[in-house]
C-alpha cells in the first residue's frame, strides 16, 4: 500500500483499488530532488509534449479477460516539478488510467506496464491508459519469443527465446517480438497464452511518434529494403537520471499502421503473425529494420515486471514460489521507482535488493531438523564502501571488445598525428578480461561516444565504464546436510568454496544447511576483484568468508608514435644549424639542416615528406601479465568434504543414541544411559543397594514396561 | 523362610525384568547368620531349575549364584541381591537426565556421539553453481582501455 508523504499535503485524497488503498498529493508545486520520498511511487510526465518513454502496451478483449483484475483504472493528473524553475510534469499515480477514447485508441484500452506513466488528461490528442499495478507485477510472467537473425547477413530468419538472447546480446539482432502471457487467476497461473492483439505504441503528443526524430535523436534510421544494420543507439531520453523518475518505452510501432517519417499516418498494413515489428512505412514502401538483442533485453528490462524463456513452466508454481527459477527474469527496479535496464534472475531475487520484488525479501528458515540454532546476529549492514565511476578524476575507462581494440591499435598505428602528439601518453592501461563484459558495466545513461585521446578523436565508438552497483551476485546455494548430524560440522565436515577468479576459501560450518550467496565486487579498472560469501541467518546477512583476485591481465600497448618521432626530427633538423636543407631523395641524413626562423615550416615540402616517412617511433605503454589468469572457472565451486558413520543396525539397543532428555526413568525405553542420578529417593534400600542402582543407571540398564 | 522361585531370562541390567515362577511358598532355613545381600539358605526343594529368587521376609529379589543338592530332597542355595529389581518401584520414579537413549526418535543429533564409529576414507561433494557475468566465448574476451 502506498502512503502519501507528509511532504505533499495539497489536495490530499485517497483511491481504493481492490483491496489496496493508495493515498497521494493531487497537485505538488514544487518537489526538490531532495524531497523525493521512497516510501512514494511517482509518475512523471511533462506536461506539454513528449520527453519520456514508457512502456506501452495496448491490449485487445481477449487479453482483458487474462488480465483485467491487475489493471486499474482512475482518473486525475498530479504536477510534479522537480524544481522552482523547470518545467512542470504531470504526476500520474500508478494505478490509475483511463480507458482511451475511441478516437484515441478505437475501443481497445491502453494499458501499461512499468511504474511511470504519462498520462494527461483526457483530450484528442492523448488519453491516459491503465497501469499494471506494481503489487500485481508478479501476477503475470511475460514469454517473449525473437526474430530475426545472427549477425551473418546471410543468415537465417530464426526464432530464439529470452534466454537465447541473454546469452547472445551481441550475436543477434531482433526484427520482431511475439509476447505470450502467463496470468494467475487466483489460484493458478493460466496456460500460456499467446497475446494476439498486443500493439506496442508511443504515447506522446500524437497518438503515434514518428520513431524517426524523437528528442532530435535519430533512435532508428531508415534502411534500404532488405539491408541489415545495427543499430547500437541509446534508447535512453535526456531526463536526468537523479531527479526524477526514470522510465522508458519501446520503440516500437503498430504492426498494422503504417507511419511517414513526420508522424502521419499512411502507407499499407504490414502483419505479422501478431508479432511487433520494428517498421514503419515510408511513402508505402516498408522497411524492415532490426534491434540489436542487447538494447531490446535492456528495453525489457525496463519495463520492471516479469519475463520468463521457454524453459519455464509455472507447473506446481504459485505466487510464492513460481519467482524462484533460473528461468525467470525481472526487470531491476531502484528506490524512487526507477527501472535500470538490467535484468535479474529469479534465483537471486533472495539476496537482490529491486524495489519491485514484491514480499519475497525474506529468506526461508533453515533450521537443522531438531537443532535450532538460537543464533542471534546483528544486521552487518553490508554496503559498499565506495561506488566507483570512470569519470573521477582525470582517468577514463572504455570497454573495447576484440574488434574495437583492433580499430584502435589501427588508429595508433596508421594515422598520422600532429607533430609533438603522443597517444600513448594518454594511454595509462589496458586490461584483458576473459569475459564479454555486458554494458551493464557501462554508464547506463550516457550513449556511447568516440574513445577520444589527447584531444584527438579516434572515431571509434566505445562505452565508458562505470560501476555504480559494484557487488553484483555470483550465485547462491542452499548448503546441503550431507549427515543431518553433528558429522556436518567442524571437525567431522570442511566446506570450501571456488569463487571465480579468487580462488578457495575456506567457510565456516555455520553455512551448514543454510544459503549462502556470493557477490563479488569488480574493479574494472585494476582487473582486481574481491568475492565475498554471505549466509542469511534470522533474515540477515552476514559475511563468512571473502577473498580477492584478479579477473584479468595487463596487457601491452604497443604502436608507432609517429608524431613524437616527427617532431625531433623536425627539432633537430632545426637546431642542426642554418643553411639550406640537404634534401636527399628517401632520407633525411644526419647533417641535415634547415635555416631556423620561426619553425619548421621553412623545411621544403620534399623534406617534409621525407620526415614523415622516417618518423617510425615505438611506444610501449604496460606489461604483459600472465594469460593463465584468463583461463579461470567461471562458476563458483562449493566442496564439502564429509566424515561418515557407520552406524549398525542395533546401534541404539547396543550404545544407545545420544540425547540430553530429563524426566522420569519410567518415561525411557529400551537401553538408557542416565548421567548423575539421585537415588536419595529410593526409601529402604541400604546404601550399597543405592550405589548400586546408581551405577548401573548411570552405565546402561535397559528399562522394560511395566506389566 | 518363605522363597519363591523363579526362573529369569533377562540380563542383570534390566528394570522390570521378565521372570516366570517356578515354585512359591518354598520353606527355607539358613544356617547360622544370614547375610541379607547374600544369603545362603537350605530349600526345602530337590530340583534346580531356577536361577532366580524372591525371599518375602527380606522383601528382595536375588540372583541364585550357586546351587547345591543334598541328600534328603533339599538344595543349598546362595544368592546376591537384586537390588534394581527389588527397588523398581522407587527406581521408576526417579527424575533423571537421560544422556542415550535406544530410542532413535530421542537422538539429539546435533550433540557429538563419541561411541559412534567414524570412517576414515571422507566423503567429497562438489557443487557447482552460479556464474560470472557475461562469459566468453572461446577465444573471446573484452578489455578495458584506462586513457587520461
Amino acid at each position: 500500500m502506498a502512503e502519501y508523504s507528509t511532504n505533499y499535503t495539497q489536495n490530499t485524497t485517497s483511491y481504493t483499488f481492490g483491496t489496496e488503498v493508495y493515498k497521494f498529493s493531487r497537485t505538488v508545486d514544487v518537489i526538490n530532488p531532495s524531497e523525493i520520498d521512497n516510501s512514494c511511487i511517482y509518475c512523471g510526465a511533462e506536461n506539454g509534449s513528449m520527453y519520456d518513454y514508457y512502456p506501452t502496451y495496448m491490449l485487445g478483449t481477449a487479453e482483458k479477460a487474462i488480465m483485467n483484475d491487475h489493471w486499474s483504472a482512475s482518473g486525475g493528473t498530479f504536477n510534479f516539478q522537480k524544481s522552482a524553475t523547470a518545467t512542470p510534469y504531470n504526476i500520474t499515480f500508478v494505478k490509475c488510467g483511463e480507458t482511451g477514447t475511441a478516437n484515441e485508441r478505437g475501443t481497445n484500452t491502453v494499458y501499461q506496464i512499468g511504474k511511470t506513466i504519462y498520462n494527461k488528461a483526457s483530450s484528442a490528442s492523448n488519453s491516459s491508459m491503465r497501469v499494471l499495478n506494481p503489487t500485481d507485477i508478479r501476477k503475470l510472467i511475460f514469454r517473449p519469443s525473437f526474430y530475426g537473425y545472427t549477425t551473418s547477413p546471410s543468415s537465417t530468419y530464426t526464432n530464439v527465446d529470452l534466454k537465447y538472447l541473454m546469452d547472445h546480446p551481441d550475436d543477434f539482432f531482433v526484427q520482431d517480438i511475439k509476447m505470450n502471457v502467463y496470468a494467475w487467476n487466483g489460484s493458478t497461473f493460466t496456460n500460456d497464452s499467446e497475446i494476439q492483439s498486443i500493439r506496442p505504441c508511443i504515447v506522446g503528443e500524437n497518438y503515434f511518434i514518428p520513431v524517426i526524430n524523437v528528442l532530435g535523436k535519430h533512435i532508428f534510421g531508415m534502411t534500404d529494403y532488405n539491408s541489415r544494420r545495427d543499430y547500437t543507439q541509446s534508447f535512453y531520453g535526456t531526463y536526468d537520471k537523479d531527479n526524477m523518475p526514470m522510465s522508458f518505452a519501446p520503440i516500437l510501432t503498430d504492426e498494422t499502421l503504417s507511419y511517414n517519417p513526420d508522424g502521419s499516418s499512411g502507407g499499407g498494413a504490414t502483419p505479422n503473425n501478431n508479432k511487433w515489428k520494428w517498421s514503419y512505412n515510408y511513402y508505402n514502401s516498408s522497411y524492415e529494420i532490426y534491434a540489436p538483442a542487447r538494447q531490446v533485453l535492456q528495453l525489457m528490462a525496463f519495463c520492471g515486471c516479469y519475463f520468463c524463456d521457454n524453459s519455464y513452466s509455472t507447473s506446481g508454481k504459485n505466487l510464492n514460489t513460481f519467482w524462484n527459477d533460473e528461468h525467470i527474469y525481472l526487470g531491476e527496479m531502484k528506490e524512487g521507482a526507477r527501472t535500470t535496464g538490467v535484468f535479474i534472475k529469479g534465483t537471486e531475487l533472495l539476496t537482490s535488493d529491486t524495489i519491485n520484488k514484491g514480499e519475497y525479501s525474506s529468506q526461508t528458515d533453515f533450521t537443522p531438523g531438531g537443532g535450532g540454532s538460537g543464533d542471534k546476529i546483528d544486521d552487518m549492514n553490508v554496503n559498499p564502501l565506495w561506488a566507483m565511476s570512470s569519470d573521477a578524476g582525470f582517468a577514463r575507462y572504455f570497454l573495447l571488445s576484440h574488434n574495437q581494440l583492433a580499430s584502435l591499435m589501427t588508429w595508433l598505428s596508421d594515422t598520422t598525428f600532429p607533430d609533438g602528439y603522443d597517444p600513448y601518453a594518454y594511454i595509462i592501461s589496458l586490461l584483458q578480461f576473459p569475459l564479454k563484459l555486458s554494458p551493464n558495466w557501462c554508464m547506463p545513461r550516457t550513449p556511447s561516444g568516440h574513445i577520444v585521446i589527447g584531444g584527438e578523436d579516434t572515431n571509434i565508438t566505445a562505452s565508458l565504464i562505470a560501476n555504480e552497483k559494484p557487488w553484483v551476485g555470483a550465485g547462491t546455494y542452499d548448503v546441503p546436510q550431507l549427515n543431518g548430524n553433528f558429522l556436518d560440522y567442524d571437525p567431522y565436515t570442511q566446506y570450501e568454496l571456488y569463487i571465480p577468479c579468487a580462488g578457495w576459501v575456506s567457510l565456516p560450518d555455520i553455512v551448514c544447511g543454510r544459503k549462502i550467496a556470493i557477490k563479488i565486487n569488480y574493479d574494472l579498472t585494476t582487473a582486481a576483484i574481491i568475492g565475498n560469501v554471505y549466509v542469511t541467518i534470522d533474515g540477515k546477512e552476514m559475511i563468512v568468508a571473502s577473498k580477492s583476485g584478479m579477473m584479468g591481465r595487463e596487457t601491452i600497448v604497443t604502436g608507432e608514435a609517429q608524431g613524437v618521432r616527427s617532431a625531433q626530427i623536425t627539432s633537430a633538423l632545426l637546431s642542426a644549424g642554418t643553411g639550406a636543407l640537404n634534401v636527399a631523395t628517401g632520407a633525411i641524413s644526419g647533417n641535415a639542416v634547415a635555416a631556423v626562423s620561426g619553425g619548421y615550416n621553412i623545411v621544403s615540402g620534399l623534406a617534409q615528406a621525407n620526415i614523415a616517412a622516417n618518423s617510425a617511433y615505438t611506444r610501449t605503454i604496460g606489461s604483459t601479465g600472465g594469460r593463465a589468469i584468463l583461463c579461470q572457472f567461471d562458476q563458483c565451486y562449493l566442496k564439502i568434504c564429509t566424515t561418515k558413520a557407520d552406524i549398525p543396525e542395533n546401534y541404539g539397543h547396543i550404545c544407545g543414541y545420544v540425547c540430553n532428555l530429563k524426566g522420569k526413568v519410567s518415561e525411557f525405553r529400551g537401553y538408557t544411559v542416565f548421567d548423575n542420578v539421585d537415588v536419595s529417593g529410593i526409601g529402604k534400600a541400604t546404601d550399597r543397594e543405592k550405589k548400586l542402582i546408581k551405577q548401573i543407571l548411570e552405565s546402561g540398564v535397559i528399562i522394560n514396561p511395566s506389566e | 523362610m518363605t522363597v519363591t522361585l523363579y526362573n529369569c531370562t533377562s540380563a542383570s541390567n534390566v528394570l522390570n525384568k521378565k521372570m516366570t515362577k517356578v515354585q512359591d511358598n518354598i520353606n527355607a532355613t539358613a544356617k547360622g547368620i544370614i547375610d541379607v545381600d547374600r544369603p545362603a539358605l537350605l530349600l526345602d526343594y530337590n530340583s534346580v531349575d531356577f536361577n532366580y529368587m524372591y525371599i518375602q521376609e527380606f522383601s528382595r529379589y536375588y540372583f541364585v549364584t550357586s546351587r547345591a543338592l543334598m541328600p534328603g530332597q533339599h538344595i543349598m542355595i546362595s544368592g546376591e541381591s537384586d537390588p534394581l529389581e527389588s527397588f523398581k518401584a522407587g527406581v521408576r520414579d526417579l527424575d533423571a537426565l537421560a544422556v542415550r537413549n535406544e530410542d532413535s526418535s530421542k537422538w539429539n543429533k546435533y550433540i557429538s556421539d563419541p561411541l559412534m564409529i567414524t570412517v576414515c576414507k571422507r566423503e567429497t561433494h562438489g557443487y557447482k553453481f552460479g556464474q560470472m557475468q557475461d562469459v566468453a566465448a572461446a577465444g573471446d574476451s573484452s578489455y578495458i582501455l584506462g586513457v587520461i
